[in-house]
């Protein structure tokens, strides 16, 4: 069935159609608010959930312009936006506490090498190189990350990660033009090893 | 080798698959040519390869994805049974007396000082009940009481007459 017809039904408070719509974007929405919450698990369920009941709960504003999945995916990203607000502000006033026990927290494997970083990227192992990466993404921009993560990561095209951000399709092709930008200067040494 | 300066965004458009057709003919033949634009293309297609390789896309476990569409769906159901907030007052009037009870107040306060504004502060005896009468009673009192003062403002008066008639001769 078609996420149009199952939007008319959803409408009516069909369950069946509701379940349906759930189940067809759970897994992506799933993995969207995974990656911007940096992996963490119990966030990410909580954004998905949240964002399919904001979606349920306003489903009469939806006046069918663009699809089902864009316009569900534009909600998912504002909730992820405002969580990850929501959780920096929570971190900015208990950052002292948490740093403490993350420090303590972590094992020997998992502690940053200080030599690591004196290392060229030539030499960074699988493993080292896969962290870089993980960690460049989350040095970059708020805006610029989350155009690059749609795009890169979860393959939608500019016009569909525009609708998502709410924004012009030339403003997201300049964020991942500058996200590109930044990872391939910051990864030149080994891509050219 | 470096790729050519305004080609960059072709790169970037056709390593993330956007370009259009009419874009792409012209950008294929120009990568023939370049082994510059080639070379940047190529390597930007492996370090996005090697990028989604690093980040996997997460499963949401079964359990999960159960737990997800059944706390969504008695979220729905409540949201739907709860009654509209007029109907809930209705129902319960009770919750209303909270409401009644700041209007009042805030009814009198604001009575109180609207009266207070429109009578003016000169309207003291008035509103103590005073007839016409016995005001004037109260003000030949208040002479009374300062007749004293009243007799030096006489010799004033005539300390000036003097000193005026003094000077007009």
């Amino acid at each position: 069935m078609k996420d149009e017809d199952l939007v008319a039904q959803a409408r009516k408070s069909d369950q069946k159609a509701i379940e349906d719509l759930i189940r067809r974007y759970q897994q992506k929405a799933y993995a969207i608010a995974y990656h911007f919450t940096d992996g963490n698990v119990q966030d990410a369920e909580d954004f998905t959930q949240e964002a399919f009941l904001g979606a349920f709960q306003n489903l009469e504003n939806f006046r069918g312009d663009s699809s089902f999945y864009t316009w569900f995916y534009r909600i998912l990203v504002n909730v992820c936006l405002d969580g990850r607000r929501r959780r920096n502000r929570w971190q900015r006033i208990f950052l002292p506490w948490q740093r403490d026990s993350t420090d303590r927290g972590l094992s020997p494997e998992e502690r940053p090498d200080p030599e690591a970083h004196e290392r060229s990227l030539k030499t960074l192992s699988e493993k080292e190189l896969s962290r870089d990466i993980r960690e460049s993404l989350k040095s970059l921009p708020e805006k610029q990350r989350l155009a690059f993560q749609l795009k890169a990561l979860h393959g939608m095209s500019i016009q569909e990660v525009a609708r998502a951000m709410g924004t012009a399709e030339g403003t997201v092709k300049s964020h991942l033009f500058r996200a590109t930008q930044f990872l391939r200067e910051k990864f030149k040494d080994w891509e050219e090893g | 080798m470096k790729p050519c300066p305004d080609r960059h965004e072709t790169i970037l458009l056709d390593a993330y698959g956007e370009l259009d057709p009419v874009q792409r003919r012209d950008w294929d033949q120009h990568k023939v040519a370049c082994p510059g634009c080639r070379s940047e293309y190529d390597a930007l297609l492996r370090l996005l390869g090697r990028i989604k390789e690093s980040i996997p896309v997460p499963e949401l476990s079964e359990k999960s994805a159960t737990s997800i569409l059944r706390s969504v769906k008695q979220e729905l159901r409540k949201e739907r049974e709860k009654a509209p907030w007029w109907k809930q007052w209705l129902v319960r009037p009770s919750r209303l007396v909270p409401a009644l009870a700041t209007a009042c107040i805030v009814l009198i306060t604001f009575g109180w000082f609207g009266m207070n504004l429109i009578q003016g502060p000169e309207t003291d005896l008035d509103t103590l009940g005073v007839s016409a009468e016995n005001q004037a009673v109260l003000k030949d009192l208040e002479i009374i009481k300062n007749i004293e003062f009243l007799e030096e403002m006489d010799t004033l008066q005539e300390l000036v007459t003097v000193l005026d008639r003094n000077e007009s001769i």
